[in-house]
């Protein structure tokens, strides 16, 4: 009697354990052999043309683990999830992604910082991780870590009432100008990605000093209190707008990406309307900088073959991710040049000193 | 009607049962499982939903919904262990009455109330989604600052017996709310330089340490003898009569209907709801001394308001488009991947999808009360352990709860550090739960505020110009002055009966 019950428990903690941590990493290695792919569908592209051989190299020989320093369930982490099952067909092991939320993302930066730079472990970071270099004291810098793939750009939007007194980004500055402090705008938390990207939109527009910024808890409460009208606009990505912006409640008044976006085609870009503001949200793989050449080789194929893939662009459609890719050397120098852009606005703005 | 009608037969299929089925099994596990969050579990349940037909999607997806809510609910119960915020007031009675050796009474009273507070929630956003959203968009930061207020004030009510240690224990719990980052500037609160304070100190570790690992520590200190003692399992009364289910009615209903509403606003989440509902209970009950002890009352209110939210909390998502949690955010998620696109449209273009979801609700209703029923005698043999082997069990189950969240040690170290603090509070008569709901209502009040400061230049007349503010702090002063007088007539009552807490109350 004794004994079975004591099996009984040890069965249970075990299976307890055996939950918990699988539930921890958010799915696990994501062995879906079920996920049809068609193999490579293009020819795999030259990767060390011209360059000196790299030494050869077994990697990967286990899965790879992706850090995620937001929440789980949260956008961020379901655009990594994204990544997951096609890994075994074109790394040849799984990527098992882990959340280590925390200071907006600058925890996981750092246990990836950390890290011993095998390629085994790797970051999926958003424009947080340039932003928490400048806005916290993080124990890294921007050159602790080489960007791999690029795997998501989004555009923000500026939102305000339909019934608001101007139309377009010129307007907005003209009544800025007009009635200083009484144009509120918010946005989702002090040092979050939509605060910067909406700070460079007033920013070129030259009305930081003229209108009052509400942080909220989160985009949703800032969408409600533009809706309510107890402030005048939000900075929010288009996912959150669209349907408003379709019923006639919400008007855009500029995009800040180069090019017009397909959610919101009627939206004017700022940059069209005289404004040069083209900050946009990027998401994408780093690694620590010290991994082996030979290892971010192999990484810079694999990652080129899930996110160019047929089944990557399906599942990123579902979240709204439009397909965007760039390899390891474009998304690198993209990287180093968004951090010298941001630590310059977060100067000029006043957040850092 | 006929639209209804044939939305609803396409629900009679063994696809849409099964979906349900096991989206409340699945829901009540990882709810149950301090650690993974309701939001975490839907998440999992994402991928799969995202292959299957959209009517057994929704059901899949509607089932984990409510079945969490519950979940949560056992664990607080059986291990005094919350397995989700909102059911953090839960363990307030809950446990007590597992203790008291009515372990199966109050998981069935959760499961009645959560049932009934989930058809209150479906009810109200069927018949109000509408309305109800344009009531949430007249919530601006004001108001949600009046809300706050009224809401800690009627928390103030579960100080106890003595109001002072109750407002010590407060005091502290928002002195950690602050901790983190300050939500207008940006800079570092008490942070002392660590990265892992960056987002303030975390819920679970606080709800964890103080209820679950505090009473491991208390129990522990009870002696060896205790602990090796075969648990009491004489099960006086551990069924619940239809007499003591009908008795709560009012308090169901009542609470269900605050749960709710409240959960209509985004960002407030709960845990607020279900310890407003639990308060407000108490103070309407006729004898407010008993809650605490294990009553019934004590568990119907805050599960009643907990499975209330889960409509209320649809009302912004499907009428506006805008999720007021984790959980409906993902909702958002999974009803776009299907085609659905939540928000004003929706009602006009695609009304069907809107039945789907109204009747998927519904049904997770049923589905949760079986497999309640099914699993209920299971759940509560955790009681017939011995302490001995209980209490590690509990312990193992802290730590990697605390773990999982973020998967960092720290927040583990920080529910050890809240286990201690709650354990020499306890033995020093100082309450515990307003600490806790301080430090939960904290920083959406401090935000409120500040926000709210912002849009009138520093001019406090902000909160008294605007009527719904104006009438929800009034109402918040009101119901500090009711509680403070009751408190006094309590404690008068008590200074009779037991000395030491009376000594405290000449105070």
């Amino acid at each position: 009697m004794k004994r079975s019950v004591f099996t009984r428990i040890s069965a249970l903690v075990f299976a307890l354990l055996l939950a918990l941590t699988g539930c921890a990493s958010g799915g696990a290695p994501a062995s879906s052999p079920a996920a049809s792919a068609p193999q490579s569908q293009e020819a795999a592209p030259a990767q060390s043309q011209e360059a000196e051989p790299l030494p050869a190299t077994d990697f990967p020989t286990k899965p790879v683990e992706i850090i995620v320093g937001f929440s789980a369930g949260g956008g961020t982490h379901l655009a990594a999830e994204l990544l997951t099952p096609e890994a075994p067909n074109f790394l040849g092991q799984p990527i098992q992604i882990t959340c280590k939320p925390g200071a907006g993302g600058a925890v996981g930066a750092t246990a990836v910082a950390t890290s011993k730079a095998d390629g085994y472990t790797l970051l999926y970071a958003t424009m947080s991780l340039p932003i928490s270099l400048y806005m916290d004291s993080v124990d890294f810098d921007a050159d602790d870590f080489v960007g791999v793939a690029l795997a998501s750009d989004v555009a923000p939007a500026l939102a305000v009432r339909a019934d608001a007194p101007f139309d377009t980004a010129e307007e907005l500055v003209e009544y800025a100008k007009a009635h200083p402090g009484e144009f509120s705008w918010g946005h989702p938390g002090v040092g979050s990605t939509l605060h910067v990207l909406g700070a460079n939109m007033l920013y070129a527009m030259d009305i930081v000093g003229d209108v009052t910024e509400i942080p909220f808890a989160g985009t949703s409460e800032s969408i409600s209190a533009v809706l309510g009208g107890h402030i005048g606009g939000a900075v929010c990505f288009p996912a959150s707008l669209t349907e408003q912006v379709k019923a006639g409640e919400l008007k855009i008044i500029g995009v800040s990406s180069p090019e017009r976006i397909d959610d919101l085609p009627d939206a004017p870009t700022f940059i069209e309307q005289g404004y040069n503001a083209t900050l946009t949200s990027t998401r994408g793989i780093f690694a620590p900088a010290s991994t082996p050449p030979e290892v971010l080789a192999v990484l810079d194929e694999a990652f080129e073959k899930i996110i160019t893939s047929e089944d990557y662009a399906r599942r990123g459609e579902t979240l709204g991710e439009p397909p965007v890719y760039a390899n390891a050397a474009d998304f690198d120098k993209m990287y180093r040049e968004q951090c010298e852009m941001i630590e310059k606005l977060l100067k000029e703005i006043g957040l850092v000193d | 009607m006929s639209l209804i009608l044939e939305t609803l037969a396409g629900f009679f299929s063994i696809q849409v049962v099964f979906a349900l089925l096991v989206g409340v099994a699945v829901g009540i596990i990882g709810g149950g499982l301090p650690g993974i969050s309701p939001s975490m579990t839907i998440a999992l349940l994402l991928p799969i939903s995202l292959y299957l037909p959209t009517t057994v999607a929704i059901a899949l997806m509607m089932g984990a919904y409510q079945g969490a809510m519950f979940g949560g609910s056992v664990s607080a119960i059986l291990i005094n262990t919350p397995g989700t915020a909102s059911a953090a007031a839960t363990t307030l009675d809950g446990y007590k009455m597992a203790l008291n050796g009515q372990a199966g009474k109050a998981l069935l009273m959760a499961l009645y109330a959560s049932c009934t507070g989930g058809i209150i929630g479906t009810v109200i956003l069927l018949a109000m989604a509408k309305p109800l959203s344009a009531v949430t968009l007249k919530f601006g930061p004001p108001e949600y600052f009046g809300l706050m207020l009224l809401s800690l004030a009627l928390i103030a009510g579960i100080s106890g017996r003595s109001l002072l240690k109750g407002v010590i224990s407060a005091s502290i719990g928002l002195l950690f709310a602050t901790v983190g980052m300050d939500p207008i500037y940006g800079s570092k609160r008490f942070t002392f330089g660590n990265i892992n304070l960056g987002d303030g100190i975390q819920t679970l570790s606080i709800f964890i340490g103080l209820f679950a690992l505090a009473e491991v520590l208390s129990q522990l200190s009870k002696g060896k003898t205790e602990l090796y003692q075969k648990p009491n399992t004489l099960t006086v009364n551990d069924k619940l009569s239809f007499a003591e289910y009908w008795s709560q009615k009012y308090n169901m209903v009542i609470s269900g209907v605050m749960g709710a509403l409240i959960g209509v606003l985004p960002g407030i989440g709960g845990s607020t709801a279900c310890f407003v509902a639990y308060a407000e209970a108490q103070r309407r009950s006729k004898y407010p001394e008993k809650f605490g002890t294990g009553i019934i009352d004590g568990v119907a209110a805050p599960e009643a308001a907990n499975n209330a939210v889960c409509g209320g909390a649809l009302v912004p998502m499907l009428t506006l488009g805008i999720p007021g949690d984790v959980v409906t955010a993902i909702l958002v998620g999974a009803l776009i991947a299907h085609g659905i696109k939540p928000g004003p449209l929706l009602f006009i273009d695609d009304i069907g999808s809107v039945y789907k979801v109204y009747i998927a609700l519904m049904l997770s209703v049923v589905a949760l009360l079986i497999i309640g029923r099914l699993g209920i005698p299971v759940f509560s043999k955790i009681v017939k352990l011995r302490k001995a082997v209980l209490l590690p069990l509990i312990f193992i189950i802290c730590v990697v709860g605390t773990y999982s969240t973020r998967a960092n040690v720290f927040d583990t170290m920080m529910m050890v550090g809240f286990g201690a603090l709650g354990f020499i509070l306890n033995k020093n008569g100082f309450p515990i739960p307003p600490m806790v709901i301080a430090f939960v209502i904290g920083s959406q009040l401090e935000t409120s505020l500040r926000q709210s400061l912002l849009l009138s230049n520093n001019s406090p007349v902000i909160f008294f110009t605007r009527p719904l503010s104006c009438v929800l702090i009034i109402g918040a002063v009101v119901f500090a002055a009711f509680m403070v007088r009751r408190n006094r007539k309590m404690a008068m009552k008590e200074v009779v009966v037991i000395n030491d807490a009376g000594e405290e109350e000449v105070l």
